[in-house]
């Protein structure tokens, strides 16, 4: 009864006699609530609202985006005058915006999906065609050449998106993939129809007796594609062949020279914002972009590709680690490169590069520190532990191709996990497990801390405390590395004494056993003991050099405070916070970090002071001038140092001296070891101007430090830069 | 007609009609004193086109109509006189 009296009271429309008009009651109850009440789902959180489109706001809403009667009126059906350099162009546009949309972080529907050829394709293979044609004009050039081009670049779509869902990258960060819902690329054919029709187009071409550029630079397009459809080579069958990445750097590098000369203009209306109108679409609309001018994006691809697949080449886990380090560290790599780097490193057979098992693979890395072959843990947490560490090291592999930013958020992450498996094998005793362990969790907070200046985390005010916390966890990994050595200096002592014990010997069977041994020794052990030994010089000087740096960096701060141009607290004052605190949440995730301990907050302050000279001092200007001697010391000792790990790197690792493991990474290792002394020469030359300018200058409060990074210098080290106040120049 | 509030709408589903025949069909998720409406899973019908838009926000002004199906509205009636019945 009550819903029939409901029902009565509200208007039926004639037209739809299923439907209720209840736009009245709902202005009536609306206009009951309180100007500020939002009636809503007690599960929406309304924050979630503020990514809704609005429909009606031509920023939001896509229906509203106003199309040419050129993109409305477009015919993939018709054949558009002069088919070969209508077909040159959308081509060539079509791969530009490939580039766009993975090298310069573009989306899906801005570039690639803009492109009308391209959606007809792909909503041709949900309606069930796979193998075309996909368009009717009669003219072999749109249906056959430029329906190969467009299908080979939806392979690689289909490729991409495969490499995405292995969850390495963030969509929409590193990669966009809004499909807008055209989810046909599974229905894709495989890969070798692509590659056959791909090759037949080239056949075709090769029929033309057109001799003009655009024929050429179509070919190349085509080639292009196919080797861009043969990129999941290396994912399927792990392929380490490069004969395709080449010639995707060849034909790209002709293209270069090509375009110049190449006058190629798509036919109007075949890129357009026409998806984002007509498909579903749940982003405000975009301008499509605007392509790069040259092909310079596939060669970086390409090459990036090439620097990864060398892991392949690794002979030791020293050799892995250093890839790791550095293969990403001086540029950020392309993000298909970036992504293949875990994928081919960590494989699905659950090996590494399908050599070792991860545990395998770990003992690797104990071995090659400690020399030792290592014995699982006696505890009865033995296997565990080993399976536990084994997957934080895959972690640190893998966190290794993370973009920029996200790169030190892991190593944020990792502190805490790598802290923990310190504990658990100090708790079972087992000492060179601890020190690998102890070594990785020191190389991480450094790397985790220093990575904050080239990401301009850190205020010019907190450099003091930062630089001085690096320069106690260098101490730390100085300490750590000379205990190491001794432990390796040790085992080599011992193996030598056997020789002399072997000599005093009356010949018998205990000069015979000794004598096995000894050989033993010599045959099995030495090699690993003497190349660990080089590599830890090598750790030992690289840790030096961090050291001193951060050394120098901090008295340059003493010798800033002493002039009272900068404190290690904000000088704007705050409401509610206060300086302890700040420092505090800058330092938060060292707070749980066992070992070393993280120094109170007075310590800092202490230090600070120690660095700093009291002005009124008599001895002010010998102390200066010390200091000032100091950091040319250590500048120098730092490029010596430099200097000598660089020309270790160049004779490779059988130089006798240095074992840096960098055979794989050689040119980029040098080109960091290149950019670190100009830095630190950089620094130098910053220690002079500061105490010139300040020394001349008596009214230091018209300056304010800025930190600078060094011009092809290594960012992990700002320079800290006197700036004149802006209010002075008024 | 009283007893239905508008919190009892939240979740239904809205055909709300625009301007130039355009429909949008979409489960309500928040309206403000306005009458401003929020709807998710929104699909757009154009003619005879139609595709989805997610989450929409509509603004009153844009309005045209709002309906929803007689026997959607018949069982949120009927659930809310259930309820009431419960409550006596």
């Amino acid at each position: 009864m009550e819903v029939d009296r409901i029902l009565g009271s509200l208007s039926i429309t004639d037209d739809f006699d299923q439907l209720v008009d209840v736009t009245c009651f709902f202005d009536e109850l609306c206009s009951k609530l309180k100007p500020e009440t939002i009636v809503k789902d007690p599960r929406f959180d309304l924050f979630e609202g503020t990514h809704s489109l609005e429909a009606d706001n031509s920023k939001l809403d896509s229906s509203l985006i106003e199309l040419t009667d050129e993109e409305l009126e477009f015919d993939l059906n018709v054949a558009h005058e002069s088919p070969l350099s209508s077909v040159t162009a959308i081509a060539d546009r079509l791969l530009r915006c490939v580039i766009s949309w993975l090298n310069e972080y573009q989306t899906l529907p801005t570039t690639v999906l803009s492109c009308r050829y391209t959606e007809c394709l792909l909503s041709s293979l949900i309606k069930g065609t796979s193998s075309g044609p996909f368009w009717n004009t009669g003219d072999a050039l749109y249906d056959e050449v430029l329906g190969s081009c467009v299908l080979g670049v939806c392979y690689l779509a289909k490729f991409v998106h495969r490499l995405l869902s292995a969850g390495i990258v963030f969509e929409e960060e590193d990669l966009n993939f809004n499909s807008m819902r055209l989810n046909a690329f599974n229905n894709l054919p495989d890969q070798d129809v692509v590659i056959k029709s791909l090759i037949n187009s080239l056949q075709l071409l090769e029929t033309y007796s057109d001799e003009s550029l655009h024929l050429v630079m179509l070919k190349h397009t085509l080639k292009i594609t196919l080797c861009l459809v043969h990129l999941e080579d290396h994912l399927t069958n792990y392929s380490t062949e490069t004969m395709h990445l080449d010639e995707l750097i060849e034909n790209a590098n002709s293209v270069n020279s090509m375009l110049p000369q190449l006058q190629l203009s798509p036919p109007s209306g075949s890129f357009s914002t026409y998806i984002q109108k007509h498909r579903s679409n749940q982003f405000p609309p975009r301008q499509i972009t605007e392509p790069p001018t040259d092909y310079g994006g596939f060669i970086i691809l390409a090459e990036d590709i090439k620097t990864v697949l060398l892991v392949n080449e690794a002979k030791s886990a020293l050799e892995t680690y250093q890839f790791a380090n550095i293969f990403n560290k001086l540029k950020q790599r392309h993000v298909i490169a970036r992504i293949l780097f875990p994928l081919i490193f960590i494989r699905d057979d659950r090996t590494i590069l399908g050599k070792f098992s991860f545990t395998d693979f770990y003992s690797l890395h104990i071995k090659e520190f400690s020399a030792q072959t290592p014995s699982e843990p006696s505890s009865a947490l033995g296997g565990e532990l080993i399976q536990e560490s084994s997957n934080i090291l895959l972690e640190w592999y893998q966190n290794s191709s993370q973009n920029t930013c996200r790169y030190r958020q892991g190593f944020n992450r990792q502190l805490i996990l790598w802290d923990s498996l310190q504990a658990q094998f100090e708790s079972v005793s087992s000492k060179i497990y601890c020190f690998w362990t102890y070594f990785m969790k020191l190389s991480i907070m450094i790397e985790f801390s220093l990575k904050g200046f080239d990401l301009e985390i850190y205020k010019p005010f907190e450099a003091y405390s930062m630089f001085w916390y690096v320069y106690y966890l260098s101490s730390h990994l100085v300490d750590l590395l000379n205990e190491c050595q001794k432990e390796i200096e040790s085992n080599i002592s011992a193996i030598h004494s056997m020789n002399k014990k072997i000599k005093k010997l009356k010949a018998g069977e205990k000069k015979d056993q000794l004598r096995f041994k000894y050989r033993f020794a010599m045959d099995n052990e030495m090699d690993q003991l003497q190349t660990t030994k080089q590599f830890l010089n090598y750790l030992l000087k690289e840790a030096n050099i961090t050291k001193s740096l951060c050394l120098i960096e901090v008295f340059q701060f003493g010798i800033l405070k002493s002039f009272h141009v900068i404190d290690n607290k904000n000088d704007t004052p705050l409401k509610f916070s206060d300086e302890r605190l700040i420092h505090e949440l800058r330092f938060k995730p060292f707070n749980s970090i066992g070992v070393p301990e993280l120094p109170e907050h007075e310590a800092f302050q202490k230090s600070l002071k120690d660095f700093t000279i009291d002005r009124e001092e008599s001895s002010f200007d010998t102390r200066l001038k010390a200091l000032s001697s100091f950091i040319e010391e250590e500048v120098q000792n730092v490029n010596k140092s430099i200097d000598e790990i660089i020309s270790c790197i160049k004779a490779g690792d059988n130089n006798g001296v240095l074992v840096t493991g960098t055979g794989l990474v050689q040119e980029l290792s040098v080109e960091y070891y290149s950019k670190l002394k100009l830095t630190s020469k950089a620094i130098a030359i910053n220690s002079k101007v500061i105490m010139s300018t300040l020394k001349k200058d008596t009214d230091h409060k018209d300056y304010k430090v800025e930190l600078v990074h060094a011009t092809k210098g290594w960012n992990y080290y700002p320079i800290q830069t006197l700036r004149v106040k802006e209010n002075r120049r008024k | 007609m009283d007893a239905l509030k508008l919190s009892d709408f939240i979740g239904s589903t809205l055909i709300v009609s625009l301007a130039e025949d355009r429909i949008l069909i979409g489960s309500l998720v928040a309206v403000d004193a306005q009458m401003n409406l929020l709807l998710d899973h929104v699909e757009e019908r154009i003619g005879s086109g139609s595709r989805m838009m997610g989450l929409v926000s509509v603004p009153r002004r844009s309005v045209q109509s709002i309906k929803i199906t007689k026997p959607m509205l018949r069982d949120l009636a009927a659930n809310k006189f259930e309820l009431m019945g419960n409550i006596v």
